[in-house]
């Protein structure tokens, strides 16, 4: 499973993902989210003054979490779904909805 | 309550500002080959309300500038014309409804899922051949009737969302058991008020009935769009609920399992920052 976590720049190795935008001081896009991370774009980071960078990593799961986090997933598409009834399109949709969110963090 | 007639709401839907001169040039240079960039662009300036307010948005972190725009004509030549024009439809015409006088109406939820059907229907639009800024207008402006109905019905529009909490049905039901009218119908009947192109038009008033309007229309992709932005639960609220998907306009559009799944990671990436901006 994919995480979101903090590291600073420090620690911010090459081919580590973005998973959010780098901005400056101002607001000002830097490096968007979802690139990779190289040691130019690291060097470039440090000359300006960027302290820390939110990167995506792989984390195993512990199983039972990964099982509660699918029940609770399931429960909040069959809630939005109580109503739609049992077409086949919808049953579709349903399921790349479910199937997008329990592999999405 | 008493239903609404049709004449009540023609009535009353009358007696509302006209749109601001820009935006409606800019909802006819969608089918306009040769747009007069220059002369839109004067609209917008002289509009200072709407100027103001699209230069929020483009200096919003959303668009992560370099520096300030501070004027329209800099804001059409750094993030172009076309997301220009979207902001304008965006923010033109939701800002001409007041609708703080009705309890029970959540403005952000509303504008939360306007955004969440708008990325879709551009996403979708882009594999299905359709323009995606106007697919991105249509998903913004799908249920204008019911902001509509928060400013000019605020009782009304009341009545309709504590029943659909008592029966546990969509609003669309609820306001058609209640008020023998509905949202939809409510939107098409601004659009047709407004000379909203046709296509548009549809989006408005068809999104709950796709198969009654033409294939070429928005009905469909905002009719998916919509059921897509619900079961993701991209409002965030209770009452982001899901109603039967149209066969028609599923098979209208072509509509397939693996588009839908490589269109979502990019729509939810894009949700936070794109609610932030214009809502």
């Amino acid at each position: 499973m994919k995480q979101k976590r903090e590291l600073p720049l420090a620690e911010a190795l090459p081919g580590l993902c973005l998973a959010e935008n780098v901005s400056d001081g101002q607001g000002r896009l830097l490096v968007p989210a979802g690139a990779e991370l190289n040691e130019s774009l690291l060097a470039a980071l440090a000359r300006r003054s960027i302290e820390s960078v939110i990167v995506e990593c792989e984390v195993e799961e512990d199983p039972a979490e990964r099982e509660a986090r699918h029940a609770r997933i399931v429960a909040e598409v069959d809630a939005r779904f109580h109503l739609a009834g049992d077409g086949a399109e919808t049953l579709l949709l349903r399921q790349i909805v479910l199937d997008f969110l329990k592999d999405a963090t | 309550m008493n239903p609404l007639s049709h004449e009540q709401v023609l009535s009353r839907l009358r007696q509302l500002p006209s749109l601001p001169a820009a935006v409606t040039e800019l909802l006819t240079s969608f089918d306009n080959e040769d747009v007069d960039i220059a002369a839109i662009v004067r609209l917008i300036s002289r509009d200072q309300g709407l100027a103001a307010r699209v230069l929020r948005v483009a200096n919003s972190s959303f668009y992560g500038l370099q520096s300030k725009v501070a004027s329209i004509n800099e804001a059409v030549v750094v993030i172009g014309f076309r997301a220009v024009r979207s902001m304008v439809l965006a923010v033109g015409v939701t800002g001409l409804f007041k609708v703080d006088k009705c309890p029970g109406f959540d403005l952000r939820s509303y504008l939360r899922h306007g955004v969440g059907v708008a990325l879709v229907a551009r996403a979708l639009a882009s594999h299905y051949g359709r323009n995606p800024e106007m697919a991105f207008t249509g998903g913004i402006l799908h249920d204008l009737g019911q902001l509509a109905l928060a400013a000019n019905f605020p009782g009304e529009l009341s009545a309709a969302l504590a029943y659909r909490e008592q029966h546990d049905c969509p609003l669309v039901v609820a306001e058609r058991d209640l008020l023998g009218i509905d949202h939809a119908a409510i939107g098409g009947i601004l659009a047709e008020n407004w000379s909203f192109p046709d296509t548009l038009r549809a989006a408005l008033a068809d999104h709950h009935a796709p198969a009654a309007a033409t294939a070429d229309s928005l009905a469909d992709l905002i009719h998916i769009a919509d059921a897509v932005s619900h079961g993701l639960g991209l409002a965030a609220c209770r009452h982001d609920l899901v109603m039967p998907v149209d066969r028609t306009a599923w098979q209208r559009l072509g509509v397939d399992a693996a588009v839908l799944t490589a269109i979502l990671p990019q729509v939810m990436q894009d949700m936070e920052e794109t609610c932030a901006a214009l809502a």
